[in-house]
């Protein structure tokens, strides 16, 4: 039985993955065959590539049936539930870096903290006749960050792409969006609240703790590690 | 035990509600905020309306009461008893819960004390012994916070706290910090400072508009710039040693009920301050609380206890056997509000945990 490792299928993501493993000697073989999602290290055949989607990547670290996958920290945190106790974060890649991050007008002059924020929510429904409502595709991140903040009246507003113009459109008043530059969320007119720092992501080689584990599969894990640690 | 206790509380409280065990979410997450819906079963039907399983009885025998209630706004009381549903870390997510809601009644003190001691009948009628009752009052520490005359924004961001310790003591923390605090957005602090509430207005009506900000949908230019200036003033302002001690003491307090109104007597007369209405509807509940003869020795006056909810007005309740909470319930006489009643509607009630009287029985 092989160790299967999960890795990026398109994009930035997968070409920087395919480097990383390079470097490390571990060349993975993309065959004659570009549609193929499932592939081999190159001279080894106990080891199983599975390309995918990022998103899918973190659901089946989170159901255990791939052994290790490379996704972004904002992803396993958001799709994983107890995701400390289910995977472990093995190695942060250096690259795919991007921070998710709670953002509001720039014109709220007055709302620079979570605890502005608080206020601004704290009697939203009495002034406008709503609670204050989120823009985000990062529903659990934002019910644990808004919760620890003390904050629990407010609405979460599904936005699945270009969550920064919810705000200008009126169907958010402020945003939850990852930004790696920071830039699309000024040419928005937003602004990142001081401590509106949710998580500084990056791309992480991770371990699901309920793939099924041997021996011989700790063994591979041991070595893929010590041989990629030293290459980022 | 379910039956015991149903049957006992239908003969206090004889008016029914019906309440399905599919509930639309909204009324839900509308009053008890978007932090709910990691705690309840959330399900959509094929048009896309959100439901939930029924994690509670309160709300939905308010939206009852509210659109039932109509033109003679008589006074009810529900008793009611059933399955609700609520995530759980481990083991069932599938509790029982039984309770009373008492609506409409006009005269708080008289409903805050049948809701106590129907509390207390209900739970000795199951056979436990030793249930002891604690007692809280969102409305004294409203007075105590009034009283220590802060900006206004400080004062009701303590209120809106009460019930959760961690969040007050965190607050009397930061509001005695001598550090100044400054967000940096210059012109608009010096606007700020200067009080000039029309060049402020205009600074972010520019930004508004920049950014194509509807003004008619959210937050006014005139709303931030008040709250701007409100914080520019709170940002300069400090809470005296005094005052922080003063809240951390009155907070601090728990006491037997029948030493209750003497204590906070003394309280009142060491600090100069003065519980006012509040402390006088106190003082008659107490009074009635031993007239219905109520066991006053199992029940504690605890200044901190509340519920870091909007909806909550005044006394909070909480029964426990062995220091386990089996029962809770209070005073929230602005939930009906919240579910779209016109009239503010008195409303008080509990609910016991009919699995944890099990288990301290």
């Amino acid at each position: 039985m092989k160790l299967v490792i999960a890795i990026p299928s398109k994009g930035r993501l997968k070409d920087q993955t395919l480097k990383l493993f390079s470097d490390a000697g571990l060349e993975i073989e993309e065959g004659a065959d570009t549609r193929s999602y499932q592939t081999r290290i190159l001279g080894r055949d106990d080891v199983e590539i599975a390309f995918l989607s990022a998103s899918e990547i973190a659901r089946e670290l989170a159901s255990g049936t791939v052994h290790m996958g490379v996704t972004g920290e904002d992803l396993a945190r958001e799709t994983i539930h107890d995701t400390d106790n289910v995977v472990e974060f093995d190695l942060k890649l250096g690259f795919g870096q991007a921070d998710v991050v709670v953002a509001v007008p720039d014109a709220w002059i007055d709302v620079d903290s979570m605890a502005d924020l608080d206020d601004v929510a704290s009697d939203y429904r009495a002034r406008y006749g709503r609670r204050l409502r989120i823009a985000t595709k990062y529903w659990r991140l934002t019910q644990n960050w808004f919760g620890q903040h003390g904050i629990g009246v407010y609405r979460i507003v599904e936005s699945l792409g270009a969550t920064e113009g919810a705000p200008a459109a009126g169907s958010a008043d402020a945003i939850v969006d990852i930004t790696s530059t920071g830039s699309t969320i000024r040419a928005n007119n937003l602004k990142v609240l001081d401590d509106g720092v949710i998580l500084n992501s990056q791309a992480n080689l991770i371990t699901a703790r309920q793939a099924s584990w041997n021996e011989a599969r700790q063994a591979l894990r041991a070595e893929i590690l010590s041989k990629l640690s030293t290459c980022c | 035990m379910l039956e015991t206790l149903l049957t006992n509380l239908r003969r206090v409280a004889p008016d029914e509600a019906e309440v399905d065990i599919l509930q639309p979410a909204d009324p839900f997450l509308e009053t008890a905020g978007e932090d709910l819906r990691r705690r309840i079963f959330i399900t959509e039907s094929i048009d896309g309306v959100v439901h939930c399983l029924r994690p509670e009885f309160t709300i939905p025998i308010c939206l009852h009461h509210v659109a039932n209630a109509g033109v003679n706004r008589s006074a009810k009381r529900y008793a009611y008893g059933g399955t609700v549903f609520r995530q759980a870390r481990r083991g069932t997510s599938e509790f029982l819960q039984a309770g009373l809601e008492d609506l409409g009644n006009p005269d708080r003190v008289e409903a805050d004390v049948a809701c106590i001691l129907d509390l207390d009948t209900s739970l000795s009628n199951t056979g436990v012994e030793d249930v002891q009752i604690a007692l809280g009052d969102q409305k004294l520490f409203a007075v105590v916070v009034e009283s220590l005359q802060l900006p206004p924004a400080i004062a009701r961001r303590l209120v809106r706290s009460f019930g959760a310790p961690a969040l007050v003591e965190a607050q009397i923390e930061r509001l005695t910090d001598k550090s100044v605090k400054t967000n940096g957005a210059r012109e608009a602090e010096e606007l700020a400072l200067a009080g000039d509430v029309v060049g402020l207005v205009e600074h972010v009506a520019g930004k508004m508009q920049a950014a194509n900000l509807a003004a008619q949908t959210g937050r006014s230019p005139q709303a931030i710039a008040e709250r701007m200036i409100d914080k520019m003033q709170e940002s300069q302002f400090q809470l005296d040693a005094k005052s922080a001690d003063l809240l951390r003491r009155y907070l601090a307090m728990e006491i037997p009920m029948v030493r209750a109104p003497e204590a906070l007597k003394g309280f009142a007369d060491e600090t100069g301050l003065t519980f006012g209405l509040a402390g006088k509807e106190f003082f008659r509940r107490a009074a009635a609380m031993e007239a219905a003869g109520l066991d006053l020795s199992r029940i504690t006056y605890k200044a901190s206890l509340g519920r870091n909810l909007e909806y909550y007005t005044g006394i909070l309740i909480e029964a426990s056997i062995g220091g386990v909470v089996v029962a809770g319930g209070g005073r929230y006489d602005r939930l009906c509000g919240l579910l779209g009643s016109r009239d503010a509607i008195p409303a008080v009630g509990f609910s016991i945990s009919v699995d944890r009287l099990g288990e301290a029985k």
